[in-house]
């Protein structure tokens, strides 16, 4: 009796595991099985399969328009790592000063992180209308207004702007906790030294912040490459599908002209992106 | 004299971003009331309720849709994260680390690409349309960040503690409900406040699964509810209905601001 105790007190640990590995192989892993499997069948909403073997990503390659994802999404991912880390990096800085009121500036600032991407998209939609408040601004202050989301130009822009705006925080959250664990006595030593604020930055801060930087770089990247919901409710890929970036091809694809399958391909070779983005950078982050 | 540059040059750049943040904020407040996307020649004749009053009637029921789907996650998801948490933190078992070190690769695994999947499994299960499967997403996608936030939090708890109520006869699940979940209120809170928020944003999955329009949830009947038939937007409505999406957390932030920034941060180095 004593021994059937014990053997069972063994696998405890696993009974206090299992059900959170359930959902996640229920509702993450099986799904992504299951999307490799789906891309080599044709699959229509009504869920009728017909094995097409490697066709889907033979037409795929030959798909000039999802050739042309990449140039929006070039620009949305770029524009928004760059824009996250820098004015990120740069907050949590302004916010590890003295500074009165930090704490709430710091809650301040992630409230937009935590807010639907529907209702980010609303709010830029207002701002950038072409009878939007930015355009009433311009127009006040005697310029010409712009259509802001009607050029194929500009449109990217603004909605790799309202990822910026969202999700820089984010950035300057991390940020935030990796300069608190530099310690105080080594800007009071570079400051005996005679080192200037930006020799204190560039010497001491930015070395010891490196690894922190890298991981951010790595996350931004791989989230907004994945990202559409701002795109969806902003520009819906338009106009003439400028910002029309991978992930929603898949989606338009699945939900909008029901070929399951020829997404499910578009969603593989996401997802090899996705594996090979992860692995340059942790590369250059191990190195 | 050098240091007081910097400080006045700090204060500037942490006002621009702070009005940066607010401003679209501030817009929708004042679109919400009147109806207007401008903003420099509004005039006090343009307030009206009516925006609230068109959401709240037709859409007010998908609110509470959205309210119960956003509940439904957060009852699943805290204790079972809170399970696992305790397991990784108190006990060492075979394939501890592994197990753990998948939460990572499950935490940067891009929930888009099983949207498809997703679309399909709860057909088959004949899930679609109803919130359940909403649910069970938002019961799974907060999973890694509050495991890990859980652990950080129990492995600050003193196991004495429990060590001292089992010598008292307690099982070891009952000293972990008895003694050491109380004792973690303020992590519990702040899970509960994540996995709620992350259900109740959710958005695209609400538009790809659910399409009968009494299981909407609020940011689905919003996009139809704001759209005109001539393919504009009517922003009215749109703000009016994205002011009511910002009551919970603007009541989160009212009572458990410290809590929840708390929490982010320390689940952003996570990562």
């Amino acid at each position: 009796m004593v021994k059937l105790k014990l053997n069972l007190s063994r696998y405890f640990p696993y009974f206090y595991i299992f059900p959170v590995y359930a959902f996640i192989g229920i509702i993450i892993i099986y799904p992504i099985v299951f999307l490799i499997a789906l891309s080599f069948f044709d699959v229509s909403l009504n869920l009728r399969y017909t094995f097409v073997g490697l066709s889907n990503f033979e037409r795929l390659f030959r798909d000039r328009k999802f050739i042309n994802t990449f140039k929006p999404a070039a620009i949305f991912v770029g524009g928004s790592v760059a824009g996250q880390n820098g004015f990120g990096f740069l907050l949590s800085l302004l916010l590890n000063r003295k500074v009165k009121g930090k704490e709430f500036l710091r809650a301040l600032f992630l409230i937009p992180w935590l807010i639907s991407d529907l209702i980010l998209g609303y709010m830029f939609l207002i701002l950038f209308d072409f009878h939007g408040a930015i355009n009433d601004l311009l127009k006040y202050f005697g310029f010409q207004p712009v259509n802001w989301l009607m050029s194929t130009d500009l449109a990217i822009w603004i909605v790799t702007l309202a990822n910026v705006w969202k999700s820089s925080c984010i950035v300057m959250a991390m940020h935030s906790s990796g300069l608190q664990s530099i310690p105080e006595e080594l800007y009071d030593a570079a400051y005996v030294d005679g080192a200037s604020l930006w020799q204190r930055f560039r010497f001491v801060t930015l070395p010891l912040m490196k690894p922190f930087i890298a991981l951010s770089l790595i996350i931004t990247t791989v989230a907004t490459f994945n990202y559409f919901g701002v795109i969806y409710v902003i520009t819906y890929g338009g106009p003439l599908d400028s910002t029309t970036v991978p992930t929603f091809y898949m989606y338009r694809w699945a939900f909008e002209w029901g070929q399951l399958g020829y997404a499910s391909a578009i969603g593989v070779s996401v997802m090899i992106i996705n594996v090979i983005l992860t692995a340059v950078y942790i590369k250059i982050l191990l190195r | 004299m050098k240091e007081r540059a910097a400080d006045i040059v700090t204060y500037v750049l942490l006002f621009i971003w702070t009005a940066f943040t607010v401003f679209p904020f501030i817009q929708l407040t004042l679109t919400a009331f009147t109806g207007r996307t401008f903003i420099t020649s509004l005039r006090p004749e343009y307030f009206t309720l009516s925006n609230f009053d068109e959401v709240i009637r037709f859409a007010g029921y998908s609110y509470v849709n959205s309210l119960i789907t956003a509940l439904g996650a957060m009852i699943i998801n805290v204790p079972i994260s809170s399970l696992a948490a305790y397991a990784f933190s108190r006990f060492n078992f075979y394939g501890k680390k592994l197990l753990q070190n998948f939460l990572f690769v499950v935490f940067a695994t891009p929930l888009v690409t099983a949207f498809i999947p997703l679309f399909i499994l709860f057909r088959s299960l004949r899930l679609i349309n109803t919130l359940m499967c909403l649910i069970l997403i938002g019961a799974t996608t907060p999973i890694p960040l509050n495991v890990w936030f859980a652990q950080r939090y129990f492995d600050t708890i003193p196991r004495e503690l429990e060590e001292a109520a089992m010598i008292d006869g307690c099982s070891a699940f009952r000293s972990f409900i008895k003694i050491t979940l109380p004792l973690a209120t303020p992590a519990l809170v702040t899970m509960s406040l994540i996995s709620f928020l992350i259900t109740w944003n959710e958005f695209l999955l609400a538009v790809i699964l659910i399409s009968s329009p009494r299981n909407f949830t609020f940011t689905a009947a919003l996009t139809g509810l704001g759209a005109t038939y001539y393919g504009g937007f009517r922003y009215g409505i749109l703000a009016a209905g994205s002011l009511l999406g910002l009551i919970p957390l603007i009541i989160f932030f009212a009572l458990f601001r410290k809590m929840l920034v708390r929490g982010l941060t320390q689940g952003a180095i996570k990562g």
